[in-house]
Parts: C-alpha cells; structure tokens; sequence
C-alpha cells in the first residue's frame, strides 16, 4: 500500500490523503459502501463505478456461506467475481458471527458457531478468518477481533486483550502466506467506552506498527451516547500515527461522518445509506426525507437540486419515488445511488449541514472549530437528526 | 410516419414485412418487426433510470395507465410544465422526449384478472387501492394531459368469466367504436397518434364487424364531431391486438393468428399492427409470418428475467441443425450447474451485463477535484458471469435481476434485428425468412408453459419454480413465516412434554 497524506485542515484534524492499492486509487476520505453479499443491493458494478466510488465492502462471512471459497478461488477472487474494478475491503467475519448467529461462544481458540447449513460446531479462528479473506482477494483485510460491541463489565478487558492475541496470530499467518504485497492487514482497536482500555489497547497495537498497514477502530456504533461516541473517536485518531489511514467502523449517519472527519478518520463505512433507501428514505444535507409518506406524493421537485447523482439530475420527482417505492425495486436503487452520492459528499462538503445537533458542536469544538461562530443556525439537543415517521410530523 | 420498406409477398396483405415508424424529426426511429418494453407503475421492472439509458435496446417505453388511479385526480395530470410545452409523461418519468417513444393504454395489457363489468358509461381499472371506473371523458382528459407520442383508444374489453353472449359482444364493439369517435373528436391535430385495440373477441364475425365500423363513412352530428376526418379509421395510426384477454376466450381448437387477420381484412395494410403479451419468440414469428405484425411488446423476455432466466436464441438460428434434442430459449440460472460457469450470458453480447463498462471515464462523478480518473484498470470489459447470476439469485440480490433485464431486452431487439434482415432480403430469396421461421420452431423448444398444455417442459417452467422456492426461502414476509415455523416447534416440544410427563413423570 501506498498512503500519503496531502493536505490537513488548517483548523480541524481533517485531512486528505490518497491511498493506492493493488487494483486501483482511493482518496480519503472516503466512505464505503456495503456490498453484503457481493453486490450492492440492487446495484450493479458499473454502476457503482459511475457514483466515483473506488472502494467498497465485502462481508467474509456472508461471502464464505456463499457462494463459498472454492468458488471465489476458481473465480479468481471476488473482484473478478463480481466484476469490481476498485478496492475493495473485507471485514473479519467477526462481527457477523456475534450479531447474526444465537449459539456462537468466544474461546481462546476462535469463535465457536453452529454452521447455519447442518448446525454442525464449526470454528472461526484468526487464522481461518484470514485464510478466507486471502481468498476473497480484498486489497483491505481486517483482523478477527474479540467483537466489543455487545459486552459490559469484565468481558470489555478480556475482548481487547484477545483482540491484542488475535492480531498477534492474524500477523503471523498474513505474513507466511505470501499475500503481503497485495493485500493490507489492518488491526481493531478495541476496548469498548473505558478511555483506559482503549488507552492500552492502542498502545499495544502501536507497537505492532511495522506489520499493519492501517488501523480502525471497532466497538463503536453499538448505540453509545453520541458524547461517549465521539471522546473515544477523538481519543484513538489522536494516538493513531499519521502514516496510516484510520477507519472508524459501522459509522454512517451524516453528522457521525462529519464528526468524525473532523477528528481525523479517514474511512468509513455502514449499511445505513443503502438500507435506508430500501425503506423509501431519501438522506438531504437538511436531513431524511420518508418518500413513502403521502405528504410527498405530489412534491415535483427532485430530492435535491444541487446533487450530481444520476436519481436528481434526471429530475426524478419525489411524487414519482412516492408512486414506486415499495412497490418496485427500481425505486429502491434510485435512492441507493442517490444516498451513496450523498454520503460520500457528507465526508467532503459537510459544512453545508444546516441543523446542528448539540454534540456535534462539542464534539467540533475539541478540535477547535465552533460552529456557532458568526453563524446562525438552529442547534437541537439529542442525538440529532429528525426523522420523519408519518404525514403528522 | 410509418412507412413499409420491404414486404416479402405483396399480393398478400398478411405478408411478413418491415418498416421504419418515425413519429417527427428527432424522435427515436423504430425498426419494425420491433419491440416495445413493458413498465410496471411507469418504470421498467429492476431498471433505475440511468439502467434505462445503458439499454440500448430500450427505445420504445409503453406505460400503463391504471396504477396511478390511486389519487384522483392522478399524480402525472397534476405536474405543471415547466419547459414551454414538454410532455408531461416524459417530464414525470424521467425519460427525454428526444430518446425515447412513449405509448399509454388505461389497462396493463398482461392482466388477465377477473374484472367487474365495463358499462355502457365506464370501463373499469384496477389500481393498488381496488378497481376504478373510467369514463371515455376522463380517459380523454389524461391523454389530453400527459401527452404520450402514441396514446391506446379506450376499448371495452371484458374481463368477466367468458363465455360472452352475442349480444355482449356486440356492445363490446358499439361502445369501443363509440369511445374512439369520442376520443378523435377530442384531441387535436398535433395531440398524441392514436392506436385502437382491436375489439370483437374471439368471435370471427364480430372482429370484422368492428374492423367494418372503423371504415364506415360517418355521418350527420358524429361526421361534424371528428371533422375533417370522414371515417374513424382516418385517425388511427395503428391497431393493437391483445393476446391475453384473446387467449382466456379462445376456444382450444381456435388460432390467434385468424382473429388477427379476421379484424385486419378489411383494414388498410399501411398501418402498424402491434401485439402485446406474446408468448415468446416462436408465437412471434408465427404472428409475424401468417398475420404481418409489426411490434411486439417484451413482457415475456422482461418476465424470464423476473424468474431467472437469461435469454440465448438468435435469429436465424446459428446452431447446427440435426439435433435430436431441441435447445433452451435460455439459462435457468438458479440451476445448480451454473454454479462455477464463469462464462457470460451470452458470446458477442452487447448488452450492459455482457459488455459492462461502455461509459466513458469522464462521466463518471468525482467527489473533489483530486480524484483520479480511473484509466489503469485491470479486468475492463470483463463480462458478468453464469456464476455470478447464480450466486446473486440464491442470495436473493435485487442486482440478478437488474442484470437479466438489460439482457434479455438486448437478446430481443438483436432477434428483431435479424429478423428484419431475413425479411428485409438481405442477401436471400423471399422464401428465406418462411424456411428460417420453421428452422428456428425445429430448434428450439417453445415456452408453451402458460398455456398449460407444457407446464413443466421447459426452462422458462423449472425458473419460475425455482425462483418461488427461493422468495419462500428469502422473501417478503420471511421473517413471520421463521417465527411461525418456531412457533409451531414450540408448540410440537410442549406438547411433546406434557405427552411424557402424563406418562410417568420423566422429566422430573
């Protein structure tokens, strides 16, 4: 991998950088989106490629259940598989495991999980994580980690230790597999919402430096409070060393992305913008639009005049994605293109944002901007944007 | 205008032909034989818009009015026009004027459903919310309004359980012919073409009667209603033929092929005969080699790409022949022997699935001013594969579709395009194209499964049988059936307990 940062904030601790891997270049930040398994719902890979968008997201998990790695290898690796010119990323299977399956348990080992096929115990070791991801081919691929989001208590500690072990052991199988060159490993910073733990894990994983092309940082997103959200954020992209990219994990509501290039984080990446659209919300920078409420059914105007996705530069009237959405898929993929082109923009042009929820301007204010200042928009306590649930809102 | 290039036996008037229908300068040519695509709620199933545009073999979009009965007024009859005087069809569905040719009818024309009875006043619809009546005024009113290129003449169809009596049928005609009088009256010069479905069922007799009625010399009050024109006939461009509505009144020893010529007889031979619902290629060919007809619509290729099937057939057929076995129209691509064919759709495919990225590097959108174009990457124009398609359809991804419907548009339009090179005599006797229409019904096996008298033969059939398994299996309303199946579990263990603890307690 080649990164190399090219300009910072003057103010803030955003920065730009490009980042070249084996297939193709991406500039940071940027964020990415879901393609669960193997395509981005409804979408196909030259379209995605229209959107300006260079890097995306496979799951392993879903990947390894199907269509399964003796059919990526004889592919050729899920970029050929699916016909993806950019880069791509794989997450761990992880995460997956934890959040989709009832019966999996943490061990030493690995994650231990029935098989969703014949029930059968099947284990997820780092080794094995990394194996399936050399498979896969992604340029990015993550270390398995002790999943954090879920846990309280005692179990917090022994996950970010593990997830030290487990580097530990993904490094070493990365390493002798001879794939170094084409795909990065990065590490999960774990330790949960204690600055101490965290504090610990990073060093730790500093220390590993020299073997990891990159870092992120895991156990967020788990419906924290946005204050403890954004501290923990701050506190690792601090720590974390300039010549790496850094990757803030499941993160994609606009204010969190804002925030969150803001406090230096280059990468991020959630399901959010493409499930959202299937439920018939359409995300503006002056917040969701619910095209299925029936206020909207005779709303001409396009979502957004200003964006440049092909969805708006067509015209498509919010009456018209009233009329389809849920009825046909074609409206679910109109506002997917349009949701990925906003929240790439979200990461760029973040200061046309209109309404400002109170964290967000704490969370600016530590890295020195003030979002008040000489300005005059409405700030809202609470988590932030306002959502449209019925035609009475 | 339409205007026939080629016709291969001009003492017949059912003879195969071909023709170039240009509606004004700047608008799409349409080649025929041809095809029309289908759309669903104003869209074409599985396409965003910017799918529309790289489907080059989408041309022709027919639009079918009744789903947006749902508000009323309508939603499309509400937009206001912004640019001097753009249709307000193309403006609401996104689609430029100048690419694409746009025709609306009141009912989908593939809906077979029973139906409450049409009256002498209204005809009825059927949107989301339920049936809508439809007056001849009101159906006026919205081709008035939304301005389609090509507009269907309100025709009063049945769709109550057949058999019809005689005196049905002949009000079907009267009121028909009735309405279109109405409709030509109603709309001015420069205001869409008219295109009039054909009525008279599946009675031979009727259909000519109505064809005779279109050529009547109008007189008295009707002749100053639809003045300068003197017979209904004169103001319409093309006739329509729905297949399915004939299909449910046909009786089994009957051909679709002599109630098309039955109504067409009489009829002048310069106008466009179009054809909606046709069951695929081998109907069409026969339509097209007994009956003349010159546009199809593509529900059946569009509905093959609903259940998985990506179309393979040319025209005229390029396999060798001698074959015992007859060939698949196409992939049933949920079949597990494509689970490691890393081959394409189809050789020398030009659609967006087979020839992918045909955009050019500068179109695609750039976040900020440093994003490099992307000029250096490895595997361009690589092909989506068998394997992926399958993959996509067990995984219950909407991009399967997406990609099916792009190509098998494709594989249409390039079979209409051979066709109107054998007929077009392109190096061939006249004979050519009748000898290649049997070689092609030798070859390949003929979706017959809707007619029930196949309904398990073929690959379309094995598709749709797999393709409900898996929205079963993945679907809407998965979750409720998971929880139903566990519930039901429970209630097996339960029951199972109390079974054994009434037999001697061992489970204490």
């Amino acid at each position: 991998m080649e990164f190399t940062p090219i300009a910072k904030c003057s103010v803030t601790n955003a920065r730009v950088a490009r980042m070249v891997l084996a297939h193709a270049e991406t500039t940071l930040p940027t964020f990415m989106p879901v393609a669960t398994q193997a395509a981005i719902k409804g979408l196909t890979a030259e379209q995605v490629e229209s959107l300006g968008v260079t890097l995306i997201l496979n799951n392993t998990y879903h990947l390894s259940l199907r269509p399964g790695v003796d059919i990526l290898k004889e592919a050729g690796g899920a970029h050929k598989f699916e016909g993806w010119r950019h880069n791509m990323l794989t997450d761990s299977g992880g995460f997956q495991l934890v959040s989709l399956s009832k019966f999996t348990t943490i061990t030493e080992e690995g994650a231990l999980f029935s098989s969703p096929f014949d029930g059968e115990p099947t284990m997820l070791t780092p080794e094995e994580s990394i194996s399936i991801q050399h498979a896969i081919g992604a340029d990015i691929i993550m270390q398995l980690d002790d999943v954090g989001n879920l846990l309280q208590g005692p179990r917090v500690q022994e996950a970010m230790e593990r997830s030290i072990r487990w580097l530990d052991r993904c490094i070493q199988h990365h390493e002798s597999s001879g794939n170094k060159d084409k795909q990065n490993l990065f590490a999960i910073v774990q330790g949960g919402l204690d600055p101490n733990l965290r504090d610990e894990c990073l060093d730790a994983m500093l220390e590993r430096k020299d073997r990891v092309a990159g870092y992120a940082i895991g156990g967020l997103s788990g419906g924290e409070e946005k204050d403890v959200f954004w501290k923990i954020i701050k506190q690792c992209a601090d720590k974390l060393p300039e010549d790496r990219p850094r990757y803030a994990m499941g993160i994609g509501f606009a204010e969190d992305l804002l925030v969150c290039v803001a406090l230096g984080i280059d990468m991020a990446d959630c399901v959010f913008p493409t499930r959202t659209a299937r439920f018939g919300v359409a995300l503006t920078h002056t917040g969701p639009l619910n095209l299925r409420l029936t206020k909207h059914a005779k709303d001409f105007n396009p979502i957004d005049k200003a964006c440049p996705c092909p969805t708006c530069r067509d015209g498509t009237s919010r009456a018209f994605i009233n009329h389809i959405i849920t009825h046909e898929t074609a409206a679910a993929h109109a506002l997917t293109i349009h949701n990925i082109i906003i929240s790439a923009h979200f990461l760029l042009d973040t200061l046309e944002i209109v309404v400002y929820p109170e964290w967000c301007v704490n969370a600016l204010r530590s890295v020195g901007v003030d979002l008040l200042e000489n300005m005059d928009v409405p700030v809202v306590p609470g988590g932030g944007a306002k959502w449209e649930y019925s035609d009475a809102a | 205008m339409f205007s026939l290039t080629s016709t291969i036996d001009s003492s017949s008037i059912f003879s195969p032909r071909t023709a170039e229908l240009l509606l004004r300068t700047g608008k799409p040519k349409i080649s025929t034989p041809g095809i029309l695509t289908c759309t669903s709620r104003g869209i074409v199933p599985h396409l965003s818009n910017d799918n529309v545009k790289r489907t080059r073999a989408i041309r022709w979009v027919h639009v079918s009015f009744e789903s947006f009965l749902e508000h009323s007024p309508p939603i499309p009859t509400l937009l206001q026009p912004q640019h001097g005087d753009k249709p307000r069809l193309n403006s609401f569905l996104g689609l430029d004027e100048n690419d694409y040719l746009l025709s609306m009818s009141l009912r989908d024309p593939s809906d077979g459903r029973e139906m409450p009875a049409n009256t002498n006043t209204y005809v009825t619809a059927n949107c989301i919310r339920g049936v809508r009546r439809v007056t001849p005024h009101d159906w006026q009113e919205y081709v008035r309004s939304l301005k389609p290129d090509i507009a269907f003449s309100l025709s009063d169809i049945p769709f109550t359980p057949p058999s019809y009596s005689q005196k049905r049928i002949t009000k079907s005609i009267e009121r028909s012919a009735l309405w279109l009088q109405g409709l030509l009256g109603a709309l001015s010069a420069s205001s869409p073409m008219l295109f009039v479905q054909m009525a008279g069922g599946a009675s031979i007799p009727a259909r000519k009667a109505f064809s005779d009625s279109l050529l009547e010399v109008v007189h008295g009050k009707d002749a100053d209603a639809i003045h300068p024109m003197k017979s209904l006939d004169e103001g319409v461009a093309g006739y329509v033929f729905d297949l399915v509505p004939l299909r449910l009144a046909l009786a089994p020893d009957e051909s679709i092929c002599t109630l098309l010529q039955a109504s067409l007889r009489p009829l002048p031979r310069t106008k466009p005969r179009l054809v909606t619902s046709a069951c695929g290629p081998h109907e069409m060919l026969r339509l097209i080699r007994d009956v003349g007809v010159d546009l199809f619509d593509t529900q059946w290729a569009q509905r093959a790409a609903d259940v998985g099937v990506a179309l393979d057939f040319g025209f005229p057929v390029a396999i060798a022949g001698g074959q015992q076995q007859l060939h698949d129209l196409g992939y049933n691509l949920y079949d597990d022997k494509y689970r490691r064919d890393f081959t394409s759709l189809g050789i020398g495919c030009t659609c967006p699935s087979c020839s992918p990225y045909s955009i050019p590097a500068d179109e695609i959108i750039r976040h900020s001013s440093i994003d490099a174009p992307s000029t250096t990457l490895a595997g361009a124009h690589q092909p989506y594969t068998k394997a992926y398609l399958h993959h996509l359809l067990h995984t219950h991804e909407m991009s399967a579709h997406t990609l099916l419907v792009m190509h098998n548009m494709t594989v249409m339009e390039r079979f209409f395009e051979g066709v109107r090179d054998v007929i077009g005599g392109a190096g061939g006797s006249k004979d050519d194209f009748v000898m290649h229409v049997s070689k092609f019904i030798e070859t390949y096996a003929e979706d017959d499964s809707e007619s029930n008298s196949n309904p398990e033969g073929n690959v379309l059939a094995a598709a749709r049988k797999a393709w409900r398994e898996v929205e079963l299996l993945r679907g809407k309303g998965r979750l409720s059936r998971e929880a139903e199946k566990t519930n039901q579990a429970n209630e097996m263990l339960v029951k199972e307990m109390d079974e054994k603890g009434a037999e001697g307690g061992v489970l204490d």
